[in-house]
Protein backbone atom coordinates (compact mmCIF):
# COMPACT_ATOMS: atom_id res chain seq x y z
CA UNK A 1 0.00 0.00 0.00
CA UNK A 2 0.98 3.53 -0.44
CA UNK A 3 2.74 5.17 1.91
CA UNK A 4 1.67 8.68 3.81
CA UNK A 5 5.18 9.83 1.91
CA UNK A 6 4.04 8.51 -1.36
CA UNK A 7 0.64 9.72 -0.97
CA UNK A 8 2.01 13.17 -0.26
CA UNK A 9 4.21 12.94 -3.13
CA UNK A 10 1.57 11.86 -5.16
CA UNK A 11 -0.63 14.59 -4.07
CA UNK A 12 1.90 17.28 -4.70
CA UNK A 13 2.85 16.77 -8.09
CA UNK A 14 -0.73 16.19 -9.47
CA UNK A 15 -2.74 19.13 -7.44
CA UNK A 16 -1.50 21.76 -9.76
CA UNK A 17 -2.25 19.84 -12.97
CA UNK A 18 -5.66 18.84 -11.29
CA UNK A 19 -6.67 22.39 -10.72
CA UNK A 20 -5.92 23.98 -14.02
CA UNK A 21 -8.01 20.82 -15.61
CA UNK A 22 -10.76 21.11 -13.15
CA UNK A 23 -10.26 25.25 -14.18
CA UNK A 24 -10.80 24.41 -17.81
CA UNK A 25 -14.58 22.64 -17.15
CA UNK A 26 -15.77 25.03 -14.09
CA UNK A 27 -14.50 28.17 -14.81
CA UNK A 28 -14.88 29.48 -11.38
CA UNK A 29 -11.19 29.31 -9.12
CA UNK A 30 -12.98 28.92 -6.17
CA UNK A 31 -15.49 26.11 -7.48
CA UNK A 32 -12.16 24.26 -8.86
CA UNK A 33 -10.30 24.70 -5.62
CA UNK A 34 -13.10 22.94 -3.66
CA UNK A 35 -13.68 20.22 -6.19
CA UNK A 36 -9.92 19.46 -5.62
CA UNK A 37 -9.78 19.75 -2.08
CA UNK A 38 -12.89 17.05 -2.46
CA UNK A 39 -10.73 14.50 -4.71
CA UNK A 40 -8.18 14.79 -2.81
CA UNK A 41 -9.53 14.04 1.02
CA UNK A 42 -12.06 11.25 -0.92
CA UNK A 43 -8.45 9.79 -2.80
CA UNK A 44 -7.10 9.57 0.70
CA UNK A 45 -9.94 8.32 3.13
CA UNK A 46 -11.70 5.93 0.88
CA UNK A 47 -8.13 4.54 -1.20
CA UNK A 48 -4.94 5.70 1.10
CA UNK A 49 -4.72 1.95 1.53
CA UNK A 50 -4.41 1.50 -1.99
CA UNK A 51 -0.68 0.85 -3.84
CA UNK A 52 0.91 3.31 -5.30
CA UNK A 53 1.00 2.81 -8.47
CA UNK A 54 -3.27 2.81 -8.58
CA UNK A 55 -3.35 6.41 -7.29
CA UNK A 56 -3.17 8.03 -10.69
CA UNK A 57 -6.13 6.65 -12.28
CA UNK A 58 -7.77 6.59 -8.57
CA UNK A 59 -7.33 10.07 -8.84
CA UNK A 60 -8.69 11.25 -12.11
CA UNK A 61 -11.56 8.93 -11.43
CA UNK A 62 -12.67 10.52 -8.38
CA UNK A 63 -11.72 13.99 -10.10
CA UNK A 64 -13.88 13.46 -13.07
CA UNK A 65 -16.81 12.22 -10.83
CA UNK A 66 -16.37 14.98 -8.42
CA UNK A 67 -16.32 17.46 -11.63
CA UNK A 68 -19.69 15.92 -12.44
CA UNK A 69 -21.36 16.13 -9.45
CA UNK A 70 -20.61 19.69 -9.39
CA UNK A 71 -22.24 20.46 -12.72
CA UNK A 72 -25.44 18.08 -11.36
CA UNK A 73 -25.54 20.55 -8.31
CA UNK A 74 -25.72 23.47 -10.12
CA UNK A 75 -28.30 21.61 -12.42
CA UNK A 76 -26.10 21.87 -15.73
CA UNK A 77 -25.64 18.31 -16.62
CA UNK A 78 -27.44 18.61 -19.61
CA UNK A 79 -25.30 21.21 -20.90
CA UNK A 80 -22.31 18.99 -19.58
CA UNK A 81 -23.33 15.96 -21.48
CA UNK A 82 -24.84 17.63 -24.91
CA UNK A 83 -22.79 16.37 -27.42
CA UNK A 84 -24.40 17.82 -30.34
CA UNK A 85 -21.56 19.82 -31.26
CA UNK A 86 -19.22 16.35 -31.14
CA UNK A 87 -21.43 15.32 -34.14
CA UNK A 88 -20.23 18.55 -36.65
CA UNK A 89 -18.29 18.20 -39.79
CA UNK A 90 -14.65 17.46 -39.49
CA UNK A 91 -12.41 18.75 -42.52
CA UNK A 92 -9.75 15.96 -42.21
CA UNK A 93 -6.46 17.28 -42.71
CA UNK A 94 -5.87 20.76 -43.62
CA UNK A 95 -6.35 21.64 -39.80
CA UNK A 96 -3.75 19.80 -38.42
CA UNK A 97 -1.22 21.19 -40.96
CA UNK A 98 -0.14 24.39 -39.62
CA UNK A 99 0.58 22.67 -35.95
CA UNK A 100 3.42 21.01 -37.57
CA UNK A 101 5.11 24.10 -37.18
CA UNK A 102 3.72 25.00 -33.52
CA UNK A 103 4.98 21.60 -32.38
CA UNK A 104 8.33 21.88 -33.90
CA UNK A 105 8.93 25.15 -32.24
CA UNK A 106 12.09 24.97 -29.80
CA UNK A 107 11.74 24.30 -26.12
CA UNK A 108 11.99 28.03 -24.82
CA UNK A 109 15.64 28.55 -23.05
CA UNK A 110 18.27 31.08 -22.25
CA UNK A 111 18.45 32.38 -26.06
CA UNK A 112 14.94 33.26 -26.52
CA UNK A 113 13.87 36.85 -27.46
CA UNK A 114 11.00 39.07 -25.91
CA UNK A 115 8.97 38.41 -29.30
CA UNK A 116 9.70 34.28 -28.96
CA UNK A 117 8.38 34.63 -25.20
CA UNK A 118 5.25 36.93 -26.29
CA UNK A 119 4.56 34.93 -28.73
CA UNK A 120 4.23 31.73 -26.94
CA UNK A 121 2.45 33.61 -24.33
CA UNK A 122 -0.43 34.64 -26.82
CA UNK A 123 -0.21 30.70 -27.85
CA UNK A 124 -0.77 29.79 -24.67
CA UNK A 125 -3.73 31.92 -23.70
CA UNK A 126 -5.20 30.99 -26.89
CA UNK A 127 -5.27 27.32 -26.41
CA UNK A 128 -6.53 28.08 -22.82
CA UNK A 129 -9.21 30.05 -24.11
CA UNK A 130 -9.66 27.34 -26.86
CA UNK A 131 -9.74 24.06 -24.74
CA UNK A 132 -12.57 25.83 -22.69
CA UNK A 133 -14.68 26.35 -25.61
CA UNK A 134 -14.58 22.51 -26.52
CA UNK A 135 -17.55 20.43 -25.67
CA UNK A 136 -16.96 18.68 -22.04
CA UNK A 137 -16.32 15.07 -23.49
CA UNK A 138 -14.02 16.56 -26.16
CA UNK A 139 -12.08 18.76 -23.57
CA UNK A 140 -11.73 15.87 -21.05
CA UNK A 141 -10.37 12.91 -23.22
CA UNK A 142 -8.13 16.09 -24.72
CA UNK A 143 -6.71 16.58 -21.31
CA UNK A 144 -6.56 13.08 -20.25
CA UNK A 145 -4.55 11.73 -23.28
CA UNK A 146 -1.89 14.34 -23.92
CA UNK A 147 -2.21 16.69 -20.91
CA UNK A 148 -1.91 13.86 -18.46
CA UNK A 149 -0.30 11.62 -20.68
CA UNK A 150 -2.82 8.65 -20.40
CA UNK A 151 -2.69 6.41 -22.48
CA UNK A 152 -6.03 4.82 -24.58
CA UNK A 153 -6.76 2.14 -21.97
CA UNK A 154 -6.40 4.79 -18.89
CA UNK A 155 -8.28 7.24 -20.67
CA UNK A 156 -10.79 5.14 -21.01
CA UNK A 157 -11.18 3.78 -18.13
CA UNK A 158 -10.68 7.21 -16.08
CA UNK A 159 -13.98 8.27 -18.73
CA UNK A 160 -16.06 5.39 -18.34
CA UNK A 161 -16.60 4.91 -22.00
CA UNK A 162 -14.70 2.82 -24.98
CA UNK A 163 -10.91 3.64 -26.36
CA UNK A 164 -13.15 4.08 -30.04
CA UNK A 165 -15.05 6.78 -27.99
CA UNK A 166 -11.71 8.55 -26.77
CA UNK A 167 -10.15 8.37 -30.09
CA UNK A 168 -13.21 9.77 -31.63
CA UNK A 169 -13.44 12.60 -28.86
CA UNK A 170 -9.62 13.27 -28.81
CA UNK A 171 -9.10 13.54 -32.89
CA UNK A 172 -12.44 15.65 -32.96
CA UNK A 173 -11.00 18.49 -30.09
CA UNK A 174 -7.34 18.54 -32.16
CA UNK A 175 -9.28 19.03 -35.06
CA UNK A 176 -11.33 21.78 -33.06
CA UNK A 177 -8.50 23.71 -31.48
CA UNK A 178 -6.29 23.51 -34.87
CA UNK A 179 -9.24 24.99 -36.90
CA UNK A 180 -10.00 27.68 -33.82
CA UNK A 181 -6.01 28.51 -33.78
CA UNK A 182 -5.58 28.69 -37.13
CA UNK A 183 -8.47 30.95 -37.08
CA UNK A 184 -6.97 33.48 -35.03
CA UNK A 185 -3.92 33.71 -37.32
CA UNK A 186 -1.42 30.93 -35.28
CA UNK A 187 -0.27 29.45 -38.30
CA UNK A 188 3.12 30.54 -38.95
CA UNK B 1 -8.25 1.94 -45.03
CA UNK B 2 -7.48 1.04 -41.64
CA UNK B 3 -4.12 1.58 -42.24
CA UNK B 4 -5.30 5.37 -43.02
CA UNK B 5 -7.39 5.71 -39.78
CA UNK B 6 -4.43 3.87 -38.30
CA UNK B 7 -2.08 7.00 -39.14
CA UNK B 8 -4.77 9.73 -39.25
CA UNK B 9 -4.81 8.80 -35.39
CA UNK B 10 -1.11 8.71 -35.19
CA UNK B 11 -1.34 12.71 -37.06
CA UNK B 12 -3.85 13.25 -34.66
CA UNK B 13 -1.79 12.39 -31.38
CA UNK B 14 0.86 13.93 -32.47
CA UNK B 15 -0.76 17.20 -33.14
CA UNK B 16 -2.44 16.95 -29.48
CA UNK B 17 0.88 16.14 -27.63
CA UNK B 18 2.46 19.56 -29.69
CA UNK B 19 -0.62 21.26 -28.29
CA UNK B 20 -0.48 20.00 -25.07
CA UNK B 21 3.63 20.98 -24.52
CA UNK B 22 2.54 24.98 -25.36
CA UNK B 23 -0.01 24.03 -22.73
CA UNK B 24 2.49 22.93 -20.32
CA UNK B 25 5.18 25.54 -20.26
CA UNK B 26 2.69 28.29 -18.15
CA UNK B 27 -0.31 26.28 -17.53
CA UNK B 28 1.25 25.01 -13.75
CA UNK B 29 2.20 28.65 -12.78
CA UNK B 30 -0.19 29.70 -10.26
CA UNK B 31 -0.70 32.10 -8.48
CA UNK B 32 0.64 32.48 -4.69
CA UNK B 33 -2.67 32.01 -2.92
CA UNK B 34 -3.53 29.20 -4.81
CA UNK B 35 -0.40 27.41 -4.68
CA UNK B 36 -1.16 27.52 -1.06
CA UNK B 37 -4.69 26.32 -1.06
CA UNK B 38 -3.65 23.84 -2.95
CA UNK B 39 -0.89 22.85 -0.55
CA UNK B 40 -3.28 23.55 2.76
CA UNK B 41 -5.69 21.00 0.78
CA UNK B 42 -3.67 18.47 0.71
CA UNK B 43 -2.07 18.35 4.25
CA UNK B 44 -5.86 18.25 5.48
CA UNK B 45 -6.09 15.57 2.70
CA UNK B 46 -3.53 13.48 3.95
CA UNK B 47 -4.09 14.16 7.84
CA UNK B 48 -7.04 12.22 7.11
CA UNK B 49 -5.68 9.25 5.06
CA UNK B 50 -7.57 6.04 5.77
CA UNK B 51 -5.17 4.23 8.57
CA UNK B 52 -3.09 1.19 7.54
CA UNK B 53 -4.31 -1.67 8.71
CA UNK B 54 -2.79 -3.08 12.00
CA UNK B 55 -1.20 -6.41 11.90
CA UNK B 56 -3.00 -9.16 13.66
CA UNK B 57 -1.38 -10.46 16.80
CA UNK B 58 -1.36 -14.66 16.38
CA UNK B 59 -1.42 -14.69 12.83
CA UNK B 60 2.35 -14.89 12.93
CA UNK B 61 4.11 -18.05 11.83
CA UNK B 62 5.61 -18.59 15.75
CA UNK B 63 1.92 -18.48 17.05
CA UNK B 64 -0.13 -21.07 14.67
CA UNK B 65 1.11 -24.20 16.39
CA UNK B 66 1.05 -22.27 19.89
CA UNK B 67 -1.06 -24.57 22.20
CA UNK B 68 -2.42 -23.26 25.85
CA UNK B 69 -0.88 -25.87 28.59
Amino acid sequence: MATEQELSDFLKTTEKRAFKRTLYHVRNEESALDIVQDSMIKLATHYGDKPAAELPMLFQRILSNTTLDWFRRQKTRNALFSNMSDFGTDAEGEDLDFLENLGGMSEPGLGESAEDLTQRKQIFHQIEAEIQELPPRQREAFLLRYWEEMNLSETAVAMGCTEGSVKTHCSRAVQALSKALRAKGFNK
Amino acid sequence: MKLHAISNMHRVDQVGQAIARQLNEHAIDLPHDISERLRVARMQAISLRKPEPCPTVGTSPQHQHWQPR
